[in-house]
């Protein structure tokens, strides 16, 4: 899936002791998270949404616990 | 695992947590100072919290971030330095008692502990447990008291008890009291009380640091004295 925003393609970020999370135009928030409920990914949208400069508003969709960032990635990609 | 080697797993887990929250609050501090550069250089930001429906911009963002470093964070990591603090002692005078369960021989049992335990040990950690826990709701300095019952651990000094007995003072009023000091406040601070009834607790940077300091230097006096005595 690509970024409407960068027109880059949108990728989990995973860092230790954190969940893994994507960043996103919140325009796109409920096109993934209509993905992540149709195949079973767990996850929670973070309440706020940020614009810097103007910018398009950007939200953060962080993964719960025992979710594999990969497939989630694999997912993703797979989705136009 | 000997049990020298549990307690200070215990300390060592204690002192890990303490470094944590202490790293988060300056850092913290530190994202905010980098926050306010940004926007002295120009830069612009609008956000929503989508559950209060608030929107906001830089300029009223900085404005909070004073009152949210000051009373939000400093206020929250303080109350984690004092419960680690909590958990660390209980967890490690339990494990102490454990070893040495005499100080509670006079303790009253339920019969069912005894049908539902596996074994003796599951027995004794039990009524430990219980003894513990009405011990929490008493003044830290009788914590110190049971402790050189079970063990004389020649430690904390008479001045660092009254100190973390206010310490734990504060950290209650923030807790159930909405930060307004009340009787209660003077009472269990007692010569260490730093305000009168009525008045308002602060959290300030100098009272932080100390507070983190002196709980570090308990746990680790404590560990280091049972680590001796029992070795």
């Amino acid at each position: 899936m690509t970024d409407t925003t960068t027109k880059k393609p949108i990728r989990i970020q995973v860092y230790q002791d954190v969940h893994p999370f994507i960043k996103l135009p919140k325009e796109q928030v409920e096109t993934v998270t209509r993905l992540f409920e149709s195949n079973g990914i767990k996850f929670w949208v973070d309440r706020i949404s940020i614009s810097f400069d103007g910018t398009p508003y950007e939200s953060t969709i962080y993964l719960r616990w025992g979710m594999n960032p990969d497939q989630v990635q694999t997912l993703l990609d797979a989705t136009p | 695992m000997p049990l020298v080697d549990v307690l200070q797993s215990i300390a060592d887990k204690a002192n890990h947590d303490l470094d944590s929250v202490n790293d988060f609050y300056e850092h913290s501090k530190v994202v905010w100072n980098s926050f306010e550069k940004y926007v002295k250089t120009g830069h612009t930001l609008s956000l929503t919290n989508a559950a209060t429906g608030t929107t906001i911009d830089e300029t009223g963002l900085l404005a909070l971030g004073t009152k949210y470093t000051a009373e939000y964070l400093a206020t929250f990591t303080f109350r984690q330095f004092v419960s680690t603090f909590e958990s660390f002692f209980f967890a490690f005078f339990h494990r102490l008692l454990q070893h040495n369960p005499w100080s509670y021989a006079r303790s009253q049992l339920d019969f069912d502990t005894v049908l539902k335990a596996k074994d003796r040990d599951e027995i004794i950690s039990v009524v430990l447990l219980k003894q513990l826990n009405d011990l929490k709701y008493e003044n830290i300095r009788d914590w110190f008291a049971e402790l050189n019952k079970a063990v004389k651990l020649g430690t904390p000094t008479e001045d660092e008890s009254d100190s973390l007995a206010e310490l734990k003072a504060t950290r209650d009023i923030l807790e159930h009291n909405a930060g307004i000091v009340n009787a209660t406040y003077t009472r269990k601070a007692g010569k260490k009380a730093r305000y009168a009834v009525g008045d308002r607790i602060e959290i300030d940077d100098a009272y932080h640091l100390s507070s983190w300091r002196l709980i570090k230097k308990v746990v680790t006096d404590l560990t280091t004295s049972a680590r001796t005595k029992l070795s």
